[in-house]
């Protein structure tokens, strides 16, 4: 019966592994296939025939029993979700995440975020964004840059998103929440795909994947083009912020001697338009501002290798490499990055109920930057090591029941010196359709470059002028400025979750979240001087998730979320209006007939009294036709019940129709 | 009044919880997905069943040893899901020192009949993954009396002369066994795995 305790062993491993790659971070492809289906699999080529046919099946309604029983507030969207909904990018794609704040700035740039803290780009920095164990935030404004990873939706396997800290082992930034784009092996993704479209808004795209095996490695080359128009202010005038871009990328999994998975993937990206319309700030001239029209120069690749044994149930190591390049060029700011990151864990089993898992980290990201008319750092290059290590130990207190998890991760950074995250979770799986779990963490975050050492500058002002007497022409900038003596953020989030599958169709997911923060770096009430950390406040949060699979051609996913903000100290009261209060979604997906798919989503999303936003009503519809199996022709319509709507700032995101025709050649 | 929404749902958790306490003394069964613990049957069935003259030349009438000596070869037909999940056993299964086995897939919509055959043929068994029979009587009509192991899920798999079809059982997985097709290929399956089969079709 051994064996069947490596099952039940495997759950325990799964499940802390889920966390302790999901929430924590292990690597997006780790966190998945390591932790879960290879555990699994690993358990079932040992069990005998007779064994297996004393397993139970799980899956009922075609909801993981993995995902039913994490302990944590997560949603995996799959590329069949992604494809099904009609978005053609990874943040859009994000709307479905219950609770998450997706706000378009404009064409090209997107506020995303849960959990409060999502006022403004400057601001909304703490969440972590991974693709496939890389981080793509950005550590000069701890911000992403959604137009440099344009991924096609044909390579993507899921996108993980925890809404919650994740930042007990992996990642300073991921204080209220962690997204983890998983692409796909490069074995499944065997043969040609074409994909492409066209339409008011998505100007054109194109998309080609091609994958083949070579003896025991497969490979996969990609490209992506993609061509969007220029919203539009209330007034109706274009904000001129129309952009293309252009991306590829290659990826080999072998499958080497002594079972180590051998993973290379590489990336490069550039926007041939990326067209922006700015009021700056004219140097030397008291409070005047001019119109700039201009191109960003936008470009970027990197490189990541990694290795992977599992060694089964009991454990396992990974080794991952990578460094990643970065360059964007516009009249504000002339900015290159290189970051470097080498990572390797460790985890194994000990004495059935204990598994361990450790990891060290060490990340090296240095940057180079010219001062444009509104944002200057000083010094101008700077080369920040950041060395994190983490501990953490899942146990079963009670024979499939009962687990908890505590961890922390230790970190030394350049900029703030050395702290802890600590976090304790606790999960209760009665049986396999429910789970309730609660964690308390206390993630922190490191002050972005911008916040220690950089400057927003607003305008220029004569300080003779400035005082009510005659120009002095002593010009000084006005201006937003980051302080050295930043010490990290402070947030205790504590979580509570109760998910539960009832019946072969209804499953439901409901969660609630308290933060309470300190030492917020926030913006002084003025707006101008210098950033401070004078901040504290709480949020309040919480969502209810229902599924329901009316048939087996009919599914359809809601939610609700809630949340409210409170922050206190003399800073500038942007947060408690900045994020939408509610938030609802209802998702159907609906097979008409074998070759027909009619889908549909409804957004609704509340006020944002801070920049003066209506709460608005997004419908989207989409209807494809598989004329033969090799070909999808859709057609979507979306946000088609208003002709545009405002999101985070004045850009209103317009009505979009487009056409898209996928192909599959072999 | 939000607040107390969010107060009543974690209330209305903790009411829940409370109603389940009663129900957890009971014992849980070690648990599988569906898909991977169908794999790891077709592996178990490719592990138990000798092909006619089996040794270096033998196997299948394209002889697939000559590209793979080593390894036998499933193909999976329809879907790739149940391919990677078999795919995933197979390796873990090859690193405890089973033997190998190459995965191999094409899906019935947009490969040609005659391709399909042609792989099929060229393969020790073939896992026709698709609850649609019309699929799977295709290509067992094509394959009738081919040394090919024919494994599949849809109902009427047996009927249909199909050679091991896996069924849900309540809760669990079991399987039916073709023994008629299984002699007109020239199989062995292993009399183990057939003792264990929810019920044997021995006669036309």
């Amino acid at each position: 019966m051994h064996r069947f305790q490596a099952i039940r062993a495997g759950t325990l491993r799964e499940l802390s592994a889920l966390v302790g790659a999901v929430v924590l971070m292990v690597s997006g492809e780790l966190g998945a296939h390591v932790s879960t289906a290879d555990t699994r699999a690993a358990s079932l080529a040992e069990l005998s025939l007779e064994e297996l046919m004393q397993l139970e099946i799980t899956t009922v309604s075609g909801v993981a029993r993995a995902r039913i029983a994490a302990p944590a507030a997560l949603t995996v969207i799959s590329a069949e979700d992604i494809r099904r909904a009609g978005h053609t990018s990874l943040p859009e794609a994000l709307r479905m995440v219950p609770g998450m704040h997706v706000g378009r700035v404009n064409s090209s740039s997107w506020i995303v975020g849960s959990r409060g803290l999502t006022a403004s780009v400057v601001t909304a920095n703490r969440y972590l964004v991974q693709i496939d164990g890389r981080t793509v935030h950005d550590p000069l404004l701890s911000t992403t840059f959604w137009d440099a990873i344009d991924l096609p939706i044909d390579i993507i396997e899921r996108i993980e998103v925890i809404r919650g800290p994740g930042a007990t082992l992996w990642g300073a930034n991921a204080m209220n929440g962690v997204i983890s784009v998983i692409t796909r092996d490069a074995e499944d993704t065997l043969g040609t795909a074409v994909r492409a479209g066209v339409g008011n808004y998505e100007r054109g795209f194109g998309e080609l994947t091609h994958g083949a095996e070579t003896g025991a490695a497969a490979y996969r080359v990609w490209a992506k083009y993609a061509r969007r128009g220029d919203f539009e202010n209330a007034a109706g005038e274009s904000i001129e912020d129309q952009w293309s871009s252009l991306h590829a990328g290659l990826r080999i999994d072998h499958r080497g001697p002594a079972g180590i998975h051998y993973t290379a993937i590489a990336s490069a990206h550039n926007l041939p338009t990326s067209r922006y319309s700015v009021l700056e700030p004219v140097p030397g001239e008291h409070l005047q501002r001019s119109r700039t029209t201009a191109h960003s120069e936008i470009e970027g690749g990197h490189v990541l290798l990694r290795a992977v044994n599992n060694l089964g149930d009991s454990a396992g190591w990974s080794v991952q490499a990578y460094q990643d390049e970065a360059r964007r060029n516009n009249v504000r700011l002339d900015y290159r990055r290189r970051t470097s990151d080498l990572d390797f864990r460790h985890w194994f089993h000990w004495g059935g109920r204990h598994e361990w898992m450790w990891g060290l980290q060490y990340n090296r990201n240095r940057d180079s930057t010219r001062a444009g008319s509104s944002i200057a750092f000083a010094p101008d290059s700077r080369s920040v090591d950041t060395v994190n290590t983490f501990v953490q130990n899942s146990t079963m207190l009670v024979q499939d029941r009962l687990y908890v998890m505590l961890g922390s991760k230790f970190s030394h950074n350049d900029h703030v010196g050395s702290f802890a995250q600590p976090s304790i979770r606790l999960w209760w799986t009665p049986n396999a359709s429910q789970t309730l779990w609660a964690a308390i963490s206390r993630p922190r975050r490191v002050p972005s470059r911008l916040e220690v050492d950089g400057a927003l500058i607003f305008a220029y002002l004569d300080t003779g002028l400035a005082t009510g007497q005659a120009p002095s022409g002593v010009i000084v900038p006005l201006a937003l400025s980051g302080d050295p003596q930043l010490d990290v953020e402070r947030l205790t989030a504590y979580e509570l979750g109760y998910r539960l599958q009832f019946g072969d169709r209804w499953a439901v997911d409901v969660t609630a979240f308290a933060g309470d923060y300190d030492d917020l770096v926030s913006v002084p009430p003025e707006t101008f001087g210098t950033f401070n950390q004078l901040g504290s406040g709480a949020t309040l949060a919480g969502d209810i998730t229902l599924s329901f699979r009316a048939s087996s051609t009919l599914r359809m996913e809601s939610s609700y979320s809630w949340l409210r903000t409170e922050i206190d100290g003399p800073v500038l009261p942007i947060e408690e209006e900045g994020t939408p209060r509610h938030a609802a979604q209802l998702r159907a997906y609906w097979d008409i007939s074998s070759r027909w798919q009619l889908n549909g989503a409804i957004y609704r999303v509340g006020d944002i009294p801070r920049q003066s936003i209506d709460g608005y009503t997004r419908t989207d519809i989409g209807l494809s036709w598989q004329p033969t199996p090799r070909i999808e022709v859709a057609l979507w319509g979306q946000n088609l019940t208003d002709d545009a709507h405002a999101e985070a700032t004045n850009a209103e995101v317009p009505r979009s129709i487009y056409a898209q025709v996928s192909m599959e050649l072999r | 009044m939000h607040c107390s929404r969010i107060r009543s749902l974690a209330l209305g958790a903790l009411t829940v919880l409370a109603c389940f306490l009663p129900v957890s003394v009971e014992a849980q069964a070690a648990a599988a997905e569906d898909m991977e613990l169908k794999a790891a049957y077709a592996l178990k069935f490719l592990h138990y069943t000798q092909w006619p003259d089996e040794g270096p030349d033998g196997g299948p009438e394209e002889d697939p040893a000559k590209e793979h000596p080593d390894a036998r070869i499933i193909l999976v037909v329809g879907d790739r899901a149940q391919r990677t999940a078999i795919l995933r056993i197979a390796r873990e299964a090859e690193r405890l020192g089973q033997p190998r086995v190459r995965v191999r897939w094409a899906d019935p919509r947009s490969v040609k009949q005659e391709d399909l055959i042609r792989l099929a043929r060229k393969s020790h068994a073939v896992y026709i993954a698709s609850s649609s029979l019309e699929d799977a009587t295709s290509v067992l009509t094509a394959l009738a009396e081919a040394p090919v192991l024919t494994i599949g899920d849809a109902p009427g798999f047996v009927a249909a002369g199909g050679m091991l079809a896996l069924a849900r059982q309540g809760t669990r997985l079991a399987f039916d066994a073709n023994n008629v097709s299984i002699r007109a290929a020239g199989l062995q399956v292993s009399a183990r795995v057939l003792s264990l089969a929810r019920s044997i079709r021995d006669k036309e």
